[in-house]
């Protein structure tokens, strides 16, 4: 019978999460309780990362195309989204979650930036044009 | 939304950027300070990001040029002897031109980040650090460590032991020692003595060492520029030489040792064979350790072995053959010099001509290809008739760069 975990968001509320899912989680692992609180991550954060646990806890097969469909969909969220999902899965230390989820950021940096980089401007110029860039993606 | 985004954790965002070419994180150094620092001077970074790069495949390569004027033989052309632009040439000071060739074509120059810049070469390329050098005069006086993607630049510092007289640079090269993540400049020289010299100089410790070898564990002395693959410097003996093994002497940059590394077997099945085999070991970008192998005799052209899993003689896989004659419309083969300087993944090789490179495809049963073609730009001649030294090799572009120790 496997263990069930019981991760708690900022705004109080519980999720349970089976054992398999929650092992992807390090910082579950390494933790003595089952029961968590994720500090700063709200319920609506939250639920997704234990959605993604779930999906890649009951799939065999990561290389399996569909869930790298599924993958890529997940990640196709708003900046914000993202970059709060990013806090909780660091949180977390769900490694694959942040690998994906960080190059969703790249991706998104690299599309936006491509058009200046294939042209030349001054130095001023590029300095304000990347910074821009760069503010607009929230950083 | 104030909330949301700027204090993402310092590693997160090292993760993002890491996922990110060159060429975009160059342009980065602009935004601000702390980033400018992580991507140009951050040694770790840098390592990070090329592991990152390499595992992921998405390593850019680009091809280095190195051009200078050069009299091939002083006196032999009309203008240049004897007159007043001889003195004027013996004056002039000939700087190397250093310029990076992308896969489009298209052409950068380089400022290289010293004032000492006549008749640099280059030496070696590894991880995209380029060792820039004069193998052909100075005992180590002018050695530097560039990488052009970022100007991260070092000088060599001159060795402490008491160097003998000599010809230096007889055997050199340059190459990654991965369980250290060291880069080493190796070079071989004879001692009157029965013995050989091997100075080492180890670029994360900045010293020089000396080691000493018999000398039968190199009889080696033509191939200057060795090739640098899976950890150590490759040689191989000349041509015609019946007293020697069909080998390639191979120096382990790790545990500082020579080994021998055997050839194709089928190479040297001729033994009566009056026209001896010339061999040269070659880059292959894919990895692999490669020679080229003609008659000594015979400028026809030649064939291509990989080494296809290192160390297992068994694994020799001849790439092509090729004869130059076949490229007679693609260049004038009887009175054009040209040399292979290295063969890309995909199994192309890119020969070197006076002024022009050329991308060629060899596949076995077909014709020959030229897929590709590049004229070097006249290049700041001093003295009419003047030809120019040419050299092309390959470097990475990464953010790979040594701390100071």
């Amino acid at each position: 019978m496997s263990r069930v975990f019981k991760l708690k968001s900022s705004d109080n509320e519980t999720f349970e999460v089976e054992e398999a899912a929650a092992l992807l989680s390090e910082t579950i692992k390494s933790s003595s309780s089952t029961e968590i609180t994720v500090p700063n991550v709200k319920a609506e954060i939250l639920g997704k990362v234990v959605e993604w646990c779930n999906k890649h806890a009951e799939s065999e097969d990561t290389k399996d195309q569909l869930i790298k469909e599924w993958d890529a969909e997940f990640v196709s969220v708003d900046q914000h989204v993202l970059f709060k999902l990013i806090t909780a899965a660091d949180y977390l230390q769900i490694k694959e979650l942040v690998d994906q989820l960080t190059q969703r950021v790249g991706d998104m940096i690299k599309a936006k930036t491509l058009k200046t980089v294939e042209m030349t401007y001054p130095t001023f110029n590029v300095e304000r044009e990347v910074q821009e860039e760069l503010k607009s993606l929230g950083f | 939304m104030s909330s949301c985004v700027v204090d993402l954790p310092e590693d997160i965002i090292v993760k993002i950027l890491c996922r990110l070419p060159v060429k975009s994180l160059i342009r980065f150094t602009c935004v601000s300070k702390r980033w400018r620092s992580l991507i140009i001077s951050d040694p770790k970074f840098g390592k990070s990001h090329f592991q990152f790069a390499s595992q992921q495949r998405t390593l850019r390569r680009k091809v280095l040029l190195t051009s200078y004027p050069a009299v091939i033989e002083p006196g032999s052309t009309p203008n240049a002897c004897y007159d007043g632009s001889w003195k004027k040439w013996a004056e002039d000071k000939f700087i190397t031109l250093f310029q990076s060739l992308d896969d489009k074509f298209s052409v950068k120059n380089f400022t290289f980040p010293s004032e000492e810049i006549e008749d640099l070469e280059e030496m070696g390329s590894c991880n995209g650090l380029v060792l820039v050098g004069r193998p052909c005069r100075d005992h180590y006086k002018s050695l530097f460590i560039w990488n052009p993607s970022t100007g991260f630049f070092r000088k060599i510092p001159h060795p402490s032991f008491r160097m003998k007289s000599g010809r230096y640079f007889l055997n050199y090269g340059f190459g990654h020692v991965s369980a250290s993540d060291d880069y080493k400049l190796v070079s071989v020289v004879p001692d009157p003595s029965d013995m050989l010299e091997v100075h080492i100089f180890s670029l994360s410790a900045n010293i020089w060492k000396v080691i000493t070898a018999p000398y039968s564990s190199f009889p080696c002395w033509v191939n200057r520029h060795g090739t640098f693959s899976n950890g150590a410097i490759h040689w191989v003996t000349p041509c015609g030489n019946k007293t020697l093994d069909p080998v390639i002497y191979a120096f382990i940059l790790a545990e500082e040792e020579f080994r021998r590394v055997p050839l194709p077997p089928v190479l040297w099945q001729n033994e009566e064979d009056r026209n001896p085999t010339k061999i040269t070991t070659l880059v292959h970008l894919g990895g692999y350790l490669c020679i080229w192998s003609r008659k000594c005799f015979d400028t026809q052209g030649g064939e291509v072995w990989a080494m296809t899993e290192y160390g297992v003689p068994e694994s020799w896989v001849k790439l092509f053959q090729f004869n130059i004659h076949d490229f007679c419309n693609v260049f004038d083969v009887e009175q054009s010099p040209w040399d292979l300087c290295l063969i890309t993944e995909g199994d192309t090789m890119v020969l070197r001509l006076n002024k022009e490179l050329l991308w060629i495809e060899c596949r076995n049963e077909e014709k020959p290809v030229c897929s590709g073609r590049y004229r070097l730009e006249k290049v700041q001649p001093k003295v009419s008739n003047l030809a120019f030294y040419f050299r092309a090799t390959v470097y990475d572009e990464t953010l790979v760069s040594v701390a100071e120790c």
